[in-house]
Order: C-alpha cells, then structure tokens, then sequence
C-alpha cells in the first residue's frame, strides 16, 4: 500500500470520527504544514494560528474531502495554503509578494529542523523536491512560486514578469507537471 | 455538455495554485460537473506539482503546543460542527456569484462564517484554558478547605487536651500561650501571644518527653506578637508530658534535644 492510499484509509476513518487517526495524519504531516504557513505568512506566531486553525477546518470538513480530485496530502497542503495566504491578505502584509526579506532575515526567525527522520518527508524525497525544482526553467519556477507562495493571479504575474497572459499560463502548467513528473509517484502523500 | 479543451487543462493548473478567476472557476467547475475524464486525471497530477511546490520549503518542526491544542480542541468537542451530510461529496460550486454584487455578498458571508469559526475556536479554546485554572484553583482551594477542616477538629475533637502555659521567672510577663492538643490524630495547635523577642532571638517551642525535650521549632509571631502554630505526629517521639518555650539565638538551638537558652515559658500537661 502506497502512502496516498495509506492515508486515504486513514482519512476514511478520520471522517467517520477517529481521533487517533486524525493523530496519526496530524504526525505525518504537520511538520509540512507548519513550514509551508512559515513560508507563507513570515512569522512563527502566525504559521502556528495557520496550523491550528488548518487543522481544526479539517477536522470540521473532514467528510468533504474527495479523493477522486488529489490526495489526502496535497487536500491538507491546499487548506494550509489558502488559510496562510488569507492570514497574509489579512495581515494587509504584502511583504513577500513585494520581494521583501525572506523568511530566514525575519524578526524571529526559527532554527531549522536538523531534519525530520518521522513522517514523510525523508532525506531522499527531499533531494528529488530539490532537484525537480531545480530542474526547472527559470521563468517557470517563477511562475509557479509567485502564484504558489504569494498568491499572486496570473495577469498579475504576467505583469510582473512582463509575459504575455498565455504565456505564463502554459508555463504554469507545465512546470507542474513537471514538478510531477521528476518526484516518484509512491513517495508523494 | 462542454467539450473537452485544451483551455481546461490551463483552468486546471490555476485552479490547483489557487489562482484560477471567478470566470474560469465558474467554466471549469460546469465542465468537471459533466463528467471529463481527462481533466479528473489532469487536476490529480497538477495537484501533485503544487504538492512538490509546498515540500520544497526549509523544513521546520511544528510546535508541539499546537498539535496539544489541537487534540485538546478535539477533546472537547471544540472543532465539532463538521459540515455536509455523511457521503455527500462537496464541491466548489459558485453559481450564486454570478455578479459582482452577488460576489461581495457571498465574500462578506463567507467571511462573517470563517470569522465566527474562528471566533468560536479561539473563545472556545479560552474558555477551555480559563477553565482548567478554575479547576486547579477550586481544587487547591478544597485542599485547602479540608486541612484547615482538619486543623479546626483538633480543637472539637471530643478528648482534645488543653495546657497553658505559665511564664517563667525568666520569661516575660506578657507572654501567653496555649496547647489544644488531640490524641486522635496526634495533632496540636499552640496559639501564642507577646511572644516579641528581644533582637537577634528567637522562641523556640519544645514537648518534654521520658526521653527529654524535642524543638518543636522556632515560633515566628507577627509584629503583633500573635501566631498560631501547627504541629504533626506531636508525640513521634514518646507521649508528651510538658511544653516548654526557651529564647534562643535568632534561628534556635543549635540541639534539637535541648534548649541553650533560658527556658521562659512552661505548661505541663495533665495526665
């Protein structure tokens, strides 16, 4: 059994009301989670509300999750992501999308975790996120993060990047698939 | 039924960043609603990429006081209210954003919902904290209710013994004290009056045992040289037969089995 059926079990049992499997999801992936609100909204204090909060939504929608359109992993990560960017748009901080300091120059910058051996994201899998991202062309790694990561529309990131519409949405897409496509299929959640 | 086009699988990919317009929300959700085969396995494979995208961030650990906070939430029904009927799938669905107007209303709406879960959650989680301190105090409180219980039986108990104690020739005038003590739990109380000791002095309270005297420690009155002062497991070592005060050098007697100072108060009790 692969980890995206793994946890679609889980998630079955999670929506019928398990607490220790909702545990059990929680460990897996709120290491993840609380990185990607870090990246996001730039301080601690605020990726914790982000967690908190992404969790408990969640839990209270647990029955809407449909797997037939991702996987458990990637329905947590968009929760997360929605939840942070909202959290920024709130914050009126624009920072980040202002090409301001990253997060590791903020006010409280927290140390790195050494690397987390639980859950899953192991050593290996990260080297291939590494690499995937890498791999990609420069004007498409862009894309993709400023939509990604700043929330950005894509006639906003057209403008920006002074690229025709059509453009930046082909990119889009094909750094995604991309993206896909160079990380082993068994190893996403 | 809208035919399958290339356009859909860019819809596709705005959709999983999250960027995907009112119009184009709107155009994709009429066409996956028909049934698109091509598109379910597109939406799948992009929100894959956009899952590399978020494990591509520096790795931090997640604070452990969430994950306490969450459970605890759980535990306490404080993120119940779960949406939908059981089986029923949810989709994104905007037909009732069809014009600007409409979208500001849905906005304001969905906003005031995302406030008041938010609001509920964090009064919630409050109230749950507010409640666990009121627990601890009412509990300390109770502890403390039921020793002062215990202390106040020893003067009711029915075979308690009083002694009071007399000043010496040594001893000040204006010193009083007395002893209630209750054989049944072994527990007595001394309440004491003018016991202000000259500086750099201290009274020290002693029980007179067939084995000799044993400090019962120092007595340390308020400035109005009243204090009351509790003792445990008062004949631990042998039945008491007398109690006496001495004054001491500041922190007393050097021997707990015997008084270096001048002995200024004595009560025997009577057997």
């Amino acid at each position: 059994m692969n980890e995206t059926e793994r946890d679609r079990r889980c998630w079955e049992r999670v929506a019928g009301g398990d607490p220790t499997a909702f545990t059990e999801l929680y460990d897996r992936y709120a290491d993840l989670l609380y990185s990607l609100a870090l990246r996001i909204v730039g301080s601690t204090s605020d990726a914790e509300e982000v967690l908190q909060d992404s969790w408990l939504q969640a839990w209270r929608s647990a029955r809407t999750y449909d797997p037939a359109r991702g996987a458990v992993g990637a329905w947590l990560v968009t929760i997360t992501r929605t939840r942070a960017l909202d959290r920024v748009r709130s914050l009126g901080s624009r920072r980040r999308a202002e090409g301001a300091a990253p997060v590791e120059a903020a006010a409280d910058p927290p140390a790195p975790a050494p690397d987390p051996a639980t859950g899953y994201a192991r050593r290996a899998l990260r080297k291939d996120v590494a690499a995937a991202l890498t791999a990609l062309a420069p004007q498409q790694r862009e894309v993709v993060e400023l939509a990604y990561f700043e929330g950005l529309s894509q006639s906003e990131i057209a403008a920006r990047l002074n690229a025709p519409l059509g453009t930046v949405k082909s990119w889009t897409r094909q750094a995604l698939l991309k993206l896909r496509e160079r990380v082993p299929v068994e190893a996403l959640p | 039924m809208s035919r399958h086009r290339e356009e859909h699988l860019e819809l596709c990919a705005a959709r999983v960043l999250g960027v995907l317009d009112e119009a184009g929300e709107r155009e994709l959700e009429a066409h996956l609603a028909e049934g698109c085969a091509q598109c379910e396995a597109e939406l799948r494979a992009l929100s894959g990429g956009a899952l590399v995208l978020a494990m591509s961030v520096e790795q931090h650990r997640a604070p452990a006081a969430v994950r306490a906070r969450v459970l605890a939430a759980l535990e306490s029904g404080g993120a119940s209210g779960r949406q939908a009927e059981p089986g029923a799938v949810e989709r994104p669905r905007r037909p009732w954003v069809a014009s600007p107007a409409g979208a500001l209303l849905a906005a304001a709406a969905l906003l005031a919902v995302a406030l008041a879960g938010v609001t509920t959650w964090r009064r919630t989680d409050e109230l749950t904290r507010e409640l666990g301190a009121a627990r601890a105090i009412t509990d300390s409180l109770q502890r403390s209710l039921d020793e002062e219980r215990r202390w106040a039986a020893v003067m009711s108990a029915p075979d308690a013994r009083t002694v009071k104690l007399a000043p010496t020739p040594q001893g000040a005038p204006a010193l009083a004290a007395e002893v209630h003590y209750d054989p049944a739990s072994d527990r007595a109380l001394l309440f004491v009056q003018g016991f202000v000791p000259p500086s750099d002095r201290d009274y020290e309270l002693w029980a007179i045992t067939a084995a000799g005297p044993t400090s019962l420690g120092v007595v340390h009155a308020g400035p109005d040289g009243r204090a009351v002062v509790r003792v445990e497991r008062l004949t631990r070592d042998g039945a008491v037969a007398a109690f006496a005060v001495s004054l001491e050098a500041a922190g007393g007697s050097p021997d707990h089995h015997k008084p270096s100072g001048p002995v200024v108060m004595l009560g025997k009790l009577a057997s």
